[in-house]
């Protein structure tokens, strides 16, 4: 066993939720992740869940396929690891099957008590939350990791041994979110193989189109997946999502109760949607047509990213008579996006 | 307004805003993520403080971190607004 291993990682290109940073941490610029990518994270979705830390009302937004991307995405293999079998293997020992598993190549994710590694003292309250781990060190006793909490933003860093231990060993089933859903009265961690020498999926131009329609037209994506999960009904799908997350960000500016999360998902929403629109571009599959790329960026992509900072500006000053403006940023970037997605649809079905 | 005068104005904003950085040993030539952690909001909150130092406005657009690399490029855009 060695004393000290560092799995590779990449800053990603998106970090707005915890499993899309951890996937492109790991994979990075892949060419055959890439075109998995493209193919997918096209629908926009949203729907009004309880914040698992305040327990306040919050507007849930990612892109699909959400954190099914950790189980979903080709290029890696998930192993969901109970805390029973954690336990049976390494005599209840986590650091050492951490340890195991990042010598045999595995990233580690899961949900760690966060309180626990950034507060000393205790606490009366937790903050279950998930923490990629890709490397160690025995001697410094630290661990490499991927995570928000620490730097107050999403950050490639170090937490020691006795931190993640004790991160771990409070979490209950009830808190363990990652399993919650679907294995009620179950904790635990993913070990997470990278899986990405062999091509086993070709960009999908059909998918694409299909999803593009989708999205426009705001249909229920997630109906094609009903023969895993057909219990929600509440969720907001595609263009609708632009009016859904502008109503929720008026009310913030009302109540002085802020939360950027769902206006950086639409922005790396938009960061995805330029890049894919390049890549069809550069490998045949629409037109050369760079005026349309540059104004996707500069019509759609720019004015979610001004809407972001308009907001955190408001946030800081306190400043609401910027209403209008926020309103303007929205309404432009939808009106563009409409207009260029529809050409590129049309583009594509006429292929 | 000089820009040596734009600087020291700016290192006070940094002083009044991060307060977590030693604003005098701030290197302004520095990557100013890689070496000062700075995030997305962090840089919002000096720029609107550094808007009311100078009297000058930044478009939303202008707020992106993705802008700038390092707080001197923050000074030299402020130097262009007031100078301008």
């Amino acid at each position: 066993m060695a004393d000290r291993k560092i799995l590779p990682v990449k800053y990603p290109k998106i970090t707005s939720w915890q499993w899309h940073a951890t996937l492109f941490s790991i994979l990075g610029d892949d060419e055959n992740f890439k075109k998995w990518v493209f193919s997918n994270y096209i629908q926009l979705r949203c729907y009004h869940i309880t914040e698992i830390f305040t327990g306040d009302d919050m507007l849930f937004t990612d892109i699909m396929p959400g954190s099914s991307s950790l189980k979903e995405c080709p290029y890696i293999i998930t192993s969901l690891m109970t805390k029973g079998q954690i336990d049976s293997y390494c005599g209840g020992d986590v650091l050492d099957f951490i340890i195991k598993t990042i010598d045999m190549g595995g990233y580690v994710y899961g949900v760690f008590d966060e309180a626990k590694i950034i507060c000393d003292v205790e606490l009366d309250y937790k903050f279950p939350h998930e923490l990629f781990i890709y490397g160690y060190d025995k001697e410094k006793k630290i661990f490499n990791v991927g995570d928000f909490t620490f730097n107050e933003k999403y950050a490639h860093t170090t937490v020691t041994f006795d931190e993640v231990e004790r991160g771990y060993n409070v979490i209950a089933p009830k808190d363990d979110h990652m399993f919650k859903d679907d294995y009620k009265g179950v904790r635990g961690l993913y070990v997470i193989w990278k899986n990405n020498e062999t091509p086993y999926y070709e960009l999908d131009v059909k998918l694409i189109t299909r999803t593009l329609h989708e999205y426009l037209e705001c249909l229920d994506t997630k109906d094609h997946f009903r023969m895993m999960r057909n219990r929600f009904d509440d969720t907001i799908f595609g263009l609708d999502v632009y009016d859904t997350v502008y109503e929720q960000t008026m009310k913030q500016v009302d109540t002085g109760d802020f939360d950027i999360r769902a206006i950086h998902i639409m922005y790396d929403h938009k960061v995805l949607m330029y890049n894919r629109i390049k890549y069809m571009m550069e490998h045949g599959l629409l037109k050369d047509n760079q005026a349309m790329v540059e104004e996707y960026g500069n019509e759609v992509m720019e004015n979610i990213l001004a809407a972001r900072n308009l907001l955190i500006r408001i946030s800081i000053s306190g400043q609401t008579e910027y209403k209008e403006r926020f309103k303007g940023y929205f309404e432009n970037a939808k009106k563009k996006e409409v207009e260029i997605l529809n050409k590129v649809l049309a583009e594509l079905e006429g292929r | 307004m000089q820009k040596q005068e734009i600087k020291d104005k700016f290192v006070e904003v940094i002083s009044d805003n991060l307060t977590e950085l030693d604003a005098d040993s701030v290197d302004v030539t520095a990557n100013f993520v890689e070496n000062y952690d700075v995030n997305s909001i962090q840089l919002i909150q000096l720029l609107v403080a550094a808007e009311e130092t100078f009297n000058v406005q930044f478009d939303d657009r202008e707020l992106a971190l993705s802008k700038y690399q390092s707080f001197e490029d923050v000074i030299d855009k402020i130097d262009s607004k007031v100078n301008e």
